[in-house]
């Protein structure tokens, strides 16, 4: 026949609660009596004691700091390097009956070109549309000739350099970026695609 | 029927007794007035915004491909989903208007001072986690605003001294918004915020039955004569709080009902609106943003937030060096025409 040695009891009256209570607190009482006896290894007993207490909590904070660790680690992003690369914009061909050129690189950002001389390498002035302040996008507008920031009001010349607005308190001006002719072509020095949290381990 | 009671007892050892000590809080007198009872009203909101956020993440689908078009479905397609959109965003909007001024009339009473100045740090973590919520549920809609908001709030961090960088780049999953951020913000508006603003919640209302509910300075002459000066929590102080209750769901309903939630257009990462605004309670920051260069205009908003969390301590020391008793109540006064002003000016104006 199986014991019933470990079957839970299901009744717990609040009396027994109240007796189990009071078994502890007579159980504390007299592990408090009988550890004052210098002869039975006080001493020995406080640091094993202490010691215990220490591995413990210090367990407890390495395992449970490792585990934050890895969580912080996990939820941040992969590394963001801003890798220039030079990219196609358009043949001079098609640049010719415009003054300027809205161009969207790779990692998404719009350059504005404007044609600030001939059809030379130094002819071509290429802007980032993105506001320095905040990271809005800036707009051309062209009956006050400037690039305005709707966001926080920055405004800017013709050549990206802040005149007005927390841009020019902070003296920030729009990324200018390089460019070059190749074979009839213009090319610009842009930012390539981003990598993002996705991409991380491919 | 004394079975029945025996059976429960049996298995849920509470008595009634027991029950009614724990629930009963002697309540002051002065909490008769509907504006004492500020702390309640966005405690009762977010009630509601939790049922209404739970009932809008059954369809709500977090990507930048599908956010916008959940959302239009929602608002145009199921059956009631306008209604229930309407009240989470009116109901936060509420949440906030009321938390603000539940800290008004802590402020101004001075209620925070020894021995409660914990429970108004508290409080302080409560407002932040609440303006998060609101900032990450705007976000999530995945129209223009969403998108340019939560690029300018990402580069805002970025310009905190030491951890800036690193903020954003937690915020956004990446150096600029990708697809990895919408489900970010999603989490944190609706998981990781709530839970923290449930666990703030009851700690704060914790120390508030530790404390007792403070009575004011005319109240405690009253109470000193014979006649008494409080009243019981269960049923008299929460029949005026569900009459509250009520009279906020009429608002809400009547709100929702006139001034639907609207969409804005979808994102669109290569255009900012020539006219965008954030919701109105952070006109305040936004209007400061464009008064100052960035690196001051974060550092002293930082140094403001920071003393509103140290009042309690700020007050007991500006009122030793001042010998002013209400010196606090005149700073107030000065502090809240200028958030009434420069959101005002914010709102009146298009830049």
């Amino acid at each position: 026949m199986r014991s019933t040695t470990f079957r839970a009891i299901g009744f717990c009256s609040q009396q027994e609660l109240v007796k189990r209570r009071g078994d502890i607190a007579v159980k504390k009482e007299y592990d408090k009596d009988n550890s004052a006896d210098p002869e039975s290894g006080e001493t020995r007993r406080t640091f094993f004691s202490s010691a215990g207490t220490v591995c413990m909590v210090g367990g407890l904070a390495a395992g449970y700091g490792t585990l934050g660790y890895c969580a912080l680690r996990f939820l941040m992003p992969a590394g963001t390097d801003e890798n220039l690369d030079w990219q196609f914009v358009a043949t001079l061909e098609s640049l010719e009956k415009t003054n300027s050129y809205d161009y969207i690189a790779s990692s998404g950002i719009k350059i504005v070109f404007a044609r600030v001389a001939g059809m030379t390498e130094t002819g071509f002035l290429a802007l980032s549309n993105v506001c320095p302040h905040l990271g809005c996008q800036v707009f051309w507008e062209a009956a006050n000739d400037r690039f305005f920031c709707p966001c926080h009001n920055g405004v800017f010349d013709a050549s990206g350099k802040a005149t007005a607005g927390p841009p020019a308190d902070a003296r920030q001006s729009l990324t200018q970026y390089e460019t070059k002719l190749v074979d009839g072509a213009l090319y610009v020095k842009a930012p390539l695609k981003t990598v993002t949290a996705s991409t991380r381990g491919t | 029927m004394g079975r029945v009671a025996a059976w429960f007892h049996e298995r849920i050892p509470v008595n009634g007794r027991q029950l009614r000590e724990l629930t009963n809080e002697p309540v002051p007198n002065h909490l008769k007035n509907w504006w004492f009872c500020l702390g309640g009203t966005p405690a009762y909101l977010f009630i509601v915004q939790i049922v209404t956020g739970i009932l809008l993440a059954f369809y709500y689908q977090a990507s930048t491909e599908t956010a916008y078009d959940s959302v239009h479905n929602i608002s145009n397609n199921l059956s009631f989903g306008w209604y229930i959109r309407s009240l989470h965003k009116w109901a936060a909007t509420l949440m906030i208007a009321t938390m603000i001024l539940h800290q008004l009339r802590v402020y101004f009473t001075a209620a925070y001072r020894r021995p409660r100045e914990i429970n108004w740090l508290i409080g302080m973590c409560i407002l932040m986690c609440t303006l998060l919520t609101g900032f990450t549920g705007y976000s999530l809609v995945f129209e223009q605003l969403s998108f340019w908001g939560a690029t300018v709030a990402a580069n805002i961090s970025d310009a905190v001294p030491l951890i800036g960088g690193w903020a954003k780049q937690m915020l956004l999953a990446g150096q600029s918004y990708n697809e990895q951020t919408l489900p970010r913000l999603y989490i944190l508006h609706a998981a990781v915020l709530p839970a923290t603003i449930t666990l703030l919640l009851v700690v704060h209302i914790a120390f508030i039955r530790l404390h007792g509910i403070s009575e004011m300075a005319t109240e405690k002459k009253e109470n000193d004569g014979s006649k008494s000066g409080y009243f019981n929590f269960f049923p008299d102080h929460v029949m005026s709080e569900l009459m509250i209750g009520l009279a906020l769901m009429t608002v809400l309903s009547a709100l929702a009902t006139i001034f639907p939630a609207s969409m804005g257009p979808r994102a669109d990462a290569l255009m900012t609106p020539e006219i965008i605004k954030p919701e109105w309670f952070f006109y305040v920051s936004f209007r400061w943003l464009k008064l100052f260069s960035l690196t001051f205009a974060v550092l002293s908003s930082g140094l403001i937030v920071m003393a509103m969390f140290l009042w309690p301590w700020i007050d007991v020391a500006l009122r030793k060096i001042t010998r002013m008793e209400d010196i606090s109540v005149y700073i107030g006064i000065l502090a809240t025409l200028a958030l009434i002003g420069l959101t005002t000016w914010e709102a009146l104006v298009a830049h």
